[in-house]
């Protein structure tokens, strides 16, 4: 199996909002690296920043050796020329596109070929059994769906790099694993690089990624799940040790 | 009844609709989505016509338009007669004239469209011009219809605008309803009548099929959730 390739995304990021002060540096070091903490504290706008939706007070945003951004030149690449995948907690799917049509938007850009985009948007469309829904408009879809809509989408870019903002916390536990795992599948295919976000302990200890502490704005600590959340990590096996000796 | 003056305003509200939409469609984008502060400015400068009288409007563009302005004398000599009282000049009255129904439309449709739909095809690698064609523009499509429609009724129902420039000239510038004015000062109540009848159809089954469409698109609209 194929090593996943190491992105090298350098991130300097300093925002004021009127209720958070973001101010974080660094540097990803592993194929998956996980934003974690609780809400508010800046997750999604680190993502947003580094997708080119968010116009920081300063920034200094690099990948690859290419500069993105930096306020420092007043240099800022718009969103469509960075090739960034992108995945949000609500699945945004164009109402008036059925699904092989919003997969087509994307390839459209960069292939002539009418069949070439047909088949390459099955093929992204397979990668998550989403295959079947082709001819069907997002109105029709379930939010499970749509999900998988937005994550083939997402793949038929082809990202340098992809973002997800807890593209599964709207879903229930089966439906979450089963999407877990295409998108596993995906990441192993496609080698493409990932940046998540997420509040949720019991995922970054499921994922085997470098973990980014954020806490008020500020990167805490990072590392390995196992030794930069080593207190939340006995507090949830001892929560999880309690409820298999009282099961409700 | 008069046909003439019939044909006549039917190709002026064509025309005029068909102007209209080359020059609202990138304006309100403009005014929709630009950044400058100048587009405040030209937003309030688009929407005078609607609270002006349109014989001011008429006034000031038959001055313009005349000989009594470097611009006027220069179109007479290209032209070999003067604007005023001429159809184009009634176009280019009609095209001012009618801005805001067609811009008022198209601005409110565009920052109608949740910016989640913009930031999403950006990422997706859509330059802002191919959001505004691919996403944009079918999003606000009831807006569209509706800047057309009213830019071509508005056009059909002007007076003062075409009464100050255009005179009564038949086959040029008489169009329906300054044709109405004219019978009722002849005390022709029967033709008035069928005149006024005429222009109300005109305008009723223009708004009817605006509603038509805006009650269908309701109907099959996506929602974002």
């Amino acid at each position: 199996m194929p090593e996943r390739t190491t992105p090298h995304l350098s991130v300097k990021l300093r925002h004021h909002f009127s209720n958070l002060a973001l101010d974080v540096r660094f540097n990803l070091t592993q194929p998956w690296t996980v934003l974690f903490g609780p809400s508010g504290v800046g997750k999604t706008s680190i993502l947003r920043a580094i997708a080119g939706l968010l116009h920081a007070d300063e920034s200094h945003i690099a990948l690859s050796g290419k500069v993105l951004e930096d306020t420092s030149r007043k240099a800022f690449l718009p969103a469509y020329q960075r090739n960034l995948g992108f995945v949000t907690q609500t699945p945004v799917l164009f109402p008036h596109h059925d699904v092989l049509g919003s997969i087509a938007f994307v390839l459209e850009q960069k292939i002539s070929s009418r069949k070439e985009i047909a088949d390459r948007a099955h093929h992204a469309l397979k990668l998550f059994h989403a295959d079947a829904l082709a001819a069907k408009f997002p109105a029709a879809l379930s939010g499970g769906e749509r999900q998988r809509v937005a994550l083939a989408r997402a793949f038929a870019q082809n990202p340098s790099l992809l973002l997800l903002d807890e593209p599964f916390s709207g879903l229930d536990y089966t439906l979450r694993q089963s999407l877990m795992d295409d998108l596993q599948m995906a990441l192993q295919q496609t080698r493409t690089p990932v940046l998540s976000v997420t509040h949720d302990l019991s995922e970054v200890f499921s994922l085997d990624a470098e973990v980014l502490v954020l806490e008020d704005g500020k990167l805490k600590a990072q590392g390995r799940a196992g030794e930069v959340l080593a207190e939340q990590h006995a507090q949830l096996l001892h929560l999880l040790n309690a409820a298999r000796q009282n099961p409700a | 009844m008069d046909t003439q003056a019939l044909l006549l305003t039917l190709r002026l509200a064509a025309v005029t609709t068909l102007l209209l939409l080359a020059i609202s469609l990138p304006l309100a984008r403009w005014i929709a989505f630009g950044r400058s502060r100048l587009r405040h400015a030209v937003e309030a400068l688009a929407a005078l016509p609607l609270v002006l009288p349109p014989t001011v409007l008429g006034f000031y563009l038959l001055v313009a338009l005349g000989p009594a302005t470097g611009f006027g004398r220069v179109v007479t000599r290209l032209l070999g007669h003067p604007l005023a009282f001429s159809f184009t000049g009634l176009v280019i009255g009609s095209v001012i004239y009618s801005l805001p129904f067609a811009v008022q439309p198209l601005v409110a449709g565009f920052r109608g469209v949740d910016r989640a739909y913009l930031e999403t095809a950006s990422v997706l690698g859509a330059s802002p011009l191919r959001a505004f064609l691919r996403v944009v523009l079918p999003l606000a499509r009831p807006a569209l219809i509706a800047s057309i429609v009213l830019s071509f009724t508005h056009t059909v129902g002007e007076f003062g605008v075409v009464l100050m420039l255009g005179g009564n000239i038949p086959g040029a510038t008489r169009t329906l309803s300054i044709a109405l004015y004219d019978q009722v000062q002849d005390f022709n109540y029967v033709e008035a009548d069928h005149t006024a009848l005429l222009l109300i159809s005109l305008s009723f089954l223009a708004l009817l099929l605006i509603y038509m469409r805006r009650a269908r698109s309701e109907e099959s609209a996506g929602s974002l959730a």
